[in-house]
């Protein structure tokens, strides 16, 4: 039970980390570097500079929550089923 | 017809209220038409929150643990989204461009890392607030408990007066009526939604608000975007919007809207202060105390965790469109400049705004032309004004309205009961009377709605009366996300993980962070100095926040080693908050 809750934890623990990173890079590195793409246009879309701001940043703010919590979701059943397994033995 | 239902008796309430606003219009005018639009959207909410009452603690302070996770996400939203970014986020984008964008991100992506560090976590402490949940993993120290309430009021009240503020604002842009009346028909609105049954009545409310406001803001939009031929999504296609913008800005020599770092943001200028000004935003959203509460009131970690991607959809919805609604109005705007100063004046929505004061005109080089700084417009008239702009029907104006106070009505409520229940709970029971019967808990929310909302509305009536106090309740609400980002964030992220943070460690955290905040904004906030230069890069109070974030954190971890560790009780529970139901 124990070595469950600790193989939980930090599979839970690199999915944080992995998360983390993607939330800098949204929240910080694309905004930050968002100058750089100055005149850059894509069919009737403002310049991507602006856009990137404006837009695309909270789109995939709001794909990431999703993607975490399907992935969350399944690591928790997974957790259910291994603990009632061993309950069995 | 089970007349009791809350679906029913809203939908009845719904049918009177259009029924009441289309005879009222036919028999009054379009003015009484207006006003019974917008008062009788207050009591619509009302209705509902009467059919909800209930007088059980766990549904005054956690709405039962029972509201589904796109419900929360609606009602996040609304909790979330004030006022100010109704009525004033459009505006500030229409007057600074790219440095406003801040904005933007720091008020949605504060979200995306509440998903996966907060939110499922809060919801697993089993615990009704947040002092409450700090106290239990300060090993049961009431000290840690006094402060997180004292920095609930501190973030909360001025958060509420601003709320209060808006209402009149609404009001008075809107009806002409008089904003500081309208202040105490606000209060009164807000207070009786939480009255009936606590977080159960306004987590609804809060839901048929969002749909209300979203609905109310996009509509001028979409209408304008059909005149200048954007439709379907024009938050996909105004680009070539923005592209005629710039070529007016050219022609006259000015700084594009798209620049960045042009114009100065919070005081501060610069990519430096742009980029902490929008991180202080997104770290001060996770500690806000009525924004955590809403992960208290769902069903399951599951749902906690799914409902704050829908309370970013749909806080996302609003953002974006946000910026459709600045470009729109400074393509309106722009088109007037190097006309005849005869023509300008005589345009229909010009004459309808100037004598609000929202926009002002005057031939400086009296050259018979509209230069484009003789054009002076605030930044509300974006939201406001843009009905008029595109001579929309007069009915659209007063649903904005609706929109707005919507917007202001339900953040006010999330405020107002969220110190309401700090007290109750994590005062008046945990040090006043421990035996406290539910219905003696529940009498104390109430009187303490009353008396908060009534210190509010006092406060949001003097803001009103002298502009020079209001101008400080508005900084005080950007400042609000400083001393959460600098108080609560990083301490209650800490909580969850790193065991070994102890009751000294969080104390020591807080008092740092604020240390850290507050003198600056003291300092350069209110007493002028010239602030801090970082690369060359000024920065501003509220990007100041950043170095209360990391302070805090640091000071938590350093206090913490250096002191004895809380045992075994306090790792269980952390362990508790870490592992599925």
């Amino acid at each position: 039970m124990e070595d469950l809750k600790a193989f939980y934890w930090r599979r839970v623990k690199v999915l944080t980390v992995i998360f983390l990173i993607a939330w800098i890079i949204i929240a910080v590195i694309l905004p930050v570097t968002s100058p750089l793409l100055k005149g850059v246009r894509i069919f009737g879309l403002p310049s991507m500079h602006w856009y990137m701001n404006a837009f695309i940043v909270i789109v995939i703010g709001v794909i990431l929550i999703f993607v975490y919590s399907a992935i969350m979701n399944k690591l928790d059943k997974e957790l259910k089923k291994k603990v009632s397994e061993e309950e069995l033995l | 017809m089970n007349l009791s239902s809350p679906v029913n008796a809203t939908i009845i309430a719904t049918i009177c209220w259009i029924l009441c606003s289309v005879i009222i219009t036919i028999i009054g005018g379009e003015f009484l038409g207006s006003l019974i639009i917008v008062i009788g959207s207050i009591f619509i909410y009302l209705v509902l929150a009467v059919t909800l009452r209930s007088t059980s603690v766990a549904h005054f302070y956690v709405a039962g643990r029972e509201i589904p996770a796109v419900v929360n996400g609606a009602a996040t939203a609304a909790d979330w989204m004030s006022a100010a970014s109704y009525l004033s986020m459009a505006g500030a984008i229409a007057l600074m461009g790219y440095d406003a964008l801040p904005f933007v991100i720091g008020w949605t992506l504060g979200y995306t890392l509440m998903a996966f560090t907060i939110a499922p976590f809060v919801r697993k402490s089993k615990t009704y607030t947040v002092p409450e949940l700090l106290e239990k993993r300060a090993g049961g120290w009431g000290p840690v408990r006094t402060t997180a309430v004292i920095m609930i009021f501190v973030m909360s009240l001025t958060y509420l007066t601003a709320q209060l503020v808006g209402v009149g604002v609404v009001f008075s842009r809107f009806l002409g009526l008089p904003a500081t009346v309208a202040v105490f028909i606000g209060v009164f609105g807000a207070l009786a939604y939480a009255w009936t049954s606590g977080w159960r009545s306004i987590t609804w409310v809060q839901f048929l608000q969002y749909f209300v406001m979203i609905t109310m803001y996009c509509t001028p939009v979409f209408i304008a975007a059909y005149f200048l031929g954007l439709l379907p999504f024009p938050q996909l296609q105004y680009g070539n919007l923005i592209q005629e913008i710039e070529m007016r800005e050219m022609a006259f020599n000015l700084p594009l809207i798209t620049e960045p770092f042009v114009r100065s943001i919070g005081g501060g200028q610069g990519p430096i202060n742009w980029i902490f000004f929008a991180l202080v935003l997104m770290l001060g959203t996770m500690g806000l105390p009525h924004i955590l509460i809403r992960f208290y009131t769902v069903k399951t970690v599951h749902a906690a965790r799914v409902s704050v991607g829908w309370a970013l959809t749909f806080i996302g919805l609003l953002y974006v469109t946000a910026s459709v609604y600045a470009a729109i109005a400074r393509h309106s705007f722009s088109a007037l400049w190097g006309k005849p100063f005869a023509e300008v004046m005589s345009t229909d929505w010009i004459q309808k705004w100037l004598p609000t004061g929202l926009i002002k005109l005057s031939d400086k080089n009296a050259d018979g032309i509209l230069q484009p700084a003789e054009l002076v417009f605030h930044g509300d008239i974006v939201v406001v004004g843009m009905p008029d702009m595109f001579g929309m029907l007069w009915v659209i104006a007063p649903l904005v309205a609706v929109g707005g106070l919507a917007a202001a009505l339900s953040t006010a409520d999330g405020l107002l009961l969220a110190m309401s229940t700090a007290i109750t709970r994590d005062v008046y029971k945990r040090f006043i009377n421990p035996q406290a019967t539910e219905h003696r808990e529940i009498l104390i929310v109430r009187l303490l709605l009353v008396i908060i909302g009534f210190i509010g509305a006092v406060m949001a009536y003097f803001a009103l009366k002298d502009p020079g106090f209001g101008v400080y309740v508005v900084l005080l609400v950007g400042w609000a996300f400083v001393f959460a980002a600098s108080t609560f964030t990083p301490i209650i992220i800490l909580s969850i993980f790193w065991k070994r943070l102890n009751r000294y460690g969080m104390i020591a955290g807080m008092i740092t962070g604020l240390l850290i905040a507050l003198p600056y904004i003291i300092l350069v906030g209110i007493a002028k100095l010239p602030p801090i230069e970082l690369f060359g890069d000024k920065i501003g109070t509220i990007g100041w926040g950043i170095f209360g974030f990391f302070g805090n954190a640091i000071a938590a971890i350093l206090v913490s080693l250096l002191t004895k560790p809380e045992g075994p009780e306090v790792d269980k529970f952390v362990e508790s908050m870490r592992l599925p139901d």
